[in-house]
């Protein structure tokens, strides 16, 4: 098994080593440094805008609307990781997306069923690299979008993106106890979905408990 | 071995404990029965395989090239001077108006029908008839029938004729004279010049606020 390879896709974004001078500059204006924080974090935002959609342009647009949000709001931000600050506004501008796509019934989304079928290529650039972990992630993102839309919406904000059931409650303006279920009850599918492949994540994990 | 007298919690908890819900890691029967049930033991261990799976999903690179920061005005007009570019607009709308109201009045003039044309047209004459134009002024009905023809005509239907005898004669020779030709032209004048200046100095400070356009 080859080394994990730092520029591989497979990966998620780490802080810039610069990143809280730039938050500085950013709230004060500097325009250059909120144009770098945000193509820094871009691959976050949409990742997580195309988990809660499972559309390639609605992500897009969601990604986009998240940086006309931060930019608007960016002079009041009070600290804090600025990865789970874009965050939570790109989940918020998907979930708005998400909503208004749901009341306009001629631009449904994409019918969950098709699952693997527009699964992004995240293995693509560096195919023997790292194959197992892509195979996973492969299989974890057909099997999300196979739950039903609340559940998965709650499982692709708290278990995907580290958000407390707080922060989903808000973002999905549901009761806590209805977001704490239905993250239950999503990991539960998960795990009779993912049944088949168990071995690719359970295994591994297992030797680090 | 699992023990057959305790019933298996609700999987809805067991998934609580394996996202360390506190409410759950605080259940005392929840713990005791894992410690002793593979079966549930079993689910908690894969609900949390799982869990850590999904918290290291990577990150995807967008499906279009995504415009890092919105389009926003340029600088100036945020700037020290921002105040008066927003002036120039209505600089330029007023002074058109202006110009637009003074062209009018001034070409009115210079033709035969005006406001004033009356008093204008005949200053030297006899009292009864600059007398009678200040009738007319205030009415437009003989002001249209002025034109030319004589301002005896226009004065009769404006009163009786005792009250031009009686009224204002000394008024009647007195000022209308040295205002005569001049003194009508001069409000529209003003208004001209005026209106050309306002133009012309939004203009100027449209393309002197704003280099890059030039």
């Amino acid at each position: 098994m080859p080394p994990h390879a730092p520029a591989s896709p497979g990966k998620r974004t780490a802080p810039l080593p610069d990143e809280d001078a730039l938050v500085r500059r950013a709230v004060t204006g500097d325009r250059g440094a909120f144009a770098q924080l945000v193509e820094h974090y871009q691959k976050a935002c949409y990742g997580l805008a195309w988990r809660l959609l499972g559309d390639p342009e609605l992500a897009a647009d969601a990604a986009q609307d998240a940086f006309v949000h931060a930019y608007d709001a960016i002079a009041t931000y009070r600290g804090g990781l600025f990865r789970s600050w874009i965050l939570r506004i790109t989940a918020n501008a998907s979930y708005d997306i998400l909503r208004r796509a749901q009341r306009r019934p001629t631009t449904e989304l994409p019918d969950t069923e098709e699952g693997e079928a527009e699964l992004p290529d995240v293995a693509a650039p560096d195919p023997l690299a790292e194959a197992g972990r892509a195979e996973l992630y492969r299989h974890l993102d057909a099997a999300l979008r196979l739950l039903p839309e609340d559940q998965r919406t709650a499982v692709v904000l708290c278990d995907v993106y580290g958000m407390d059931y707080g922060e989903v409650a808000a973002t999905t303006a549901s009761a806590l106890g209805t977001v704490k279920s239905r993250i239950h009850r999503g990991r539960l599918r998960l795990r009779e979905l993912l049944a088949a492949h168990r071995e690719l994540f359970v295994s591994e994990v297992r030797l680090d408990r | 071995m699992t023990m057959q007298s305790t019933p298996h919690p609700d999987d809805e908890l067991l998934a609580a404990f394996a996202g360390a819900d506190p409410d759950a890691f605080d259940d005392r029967a929840l713990v005791d029965h894992l410690a002793s049930c593979d079966r549930c033991a079993g689910v908690v261990d894969d609900l949390t395989s799982l869990r850590s799976a999904l918290a290291e999903l990577p990150d995807l690179a967008p499906s279009r090239p995504l415009q890092l920061l919105p389009p926003v005005p340029p600088p100036a007009e945020r700037g020290a001077f921002g105040w008066l570019r927003r002036l120039v607009a209505p600089i330029i709308v007023t002074g058109a108006g202006l110009l637009l109201v003074g062209s009018v009045g001034t070409a009115g003039l210079l033709g035969r029908i005006s406001l004033f044309s009356a008093a204008g047209a005949s200053p030297g004459q006899e009292t009864s008839a600059t007398d009678s134009a200040y009738g007319p002024v205030a009415n437009p009905a003989a002001s249209s029938g002025s034109k030319g023809t004589g301002s005896g005509v226009v004065a009769v239907p404006s009163g009786p004729p005792t009250d031009r005898s009686n009224d204002s004669t000394g008024k009647g020779t007195g000022t209308p004279p040295q205002a005569g030709p001049t003194a009508p032209a001069a409000p529209w004048n003003v208004l001209l010049i005026a209106g050309a200046g306002l133009v012309l100095a939004g203009v100027l400070l449209r393309y002197t606020l704003e280099p890059r356009a030039g």
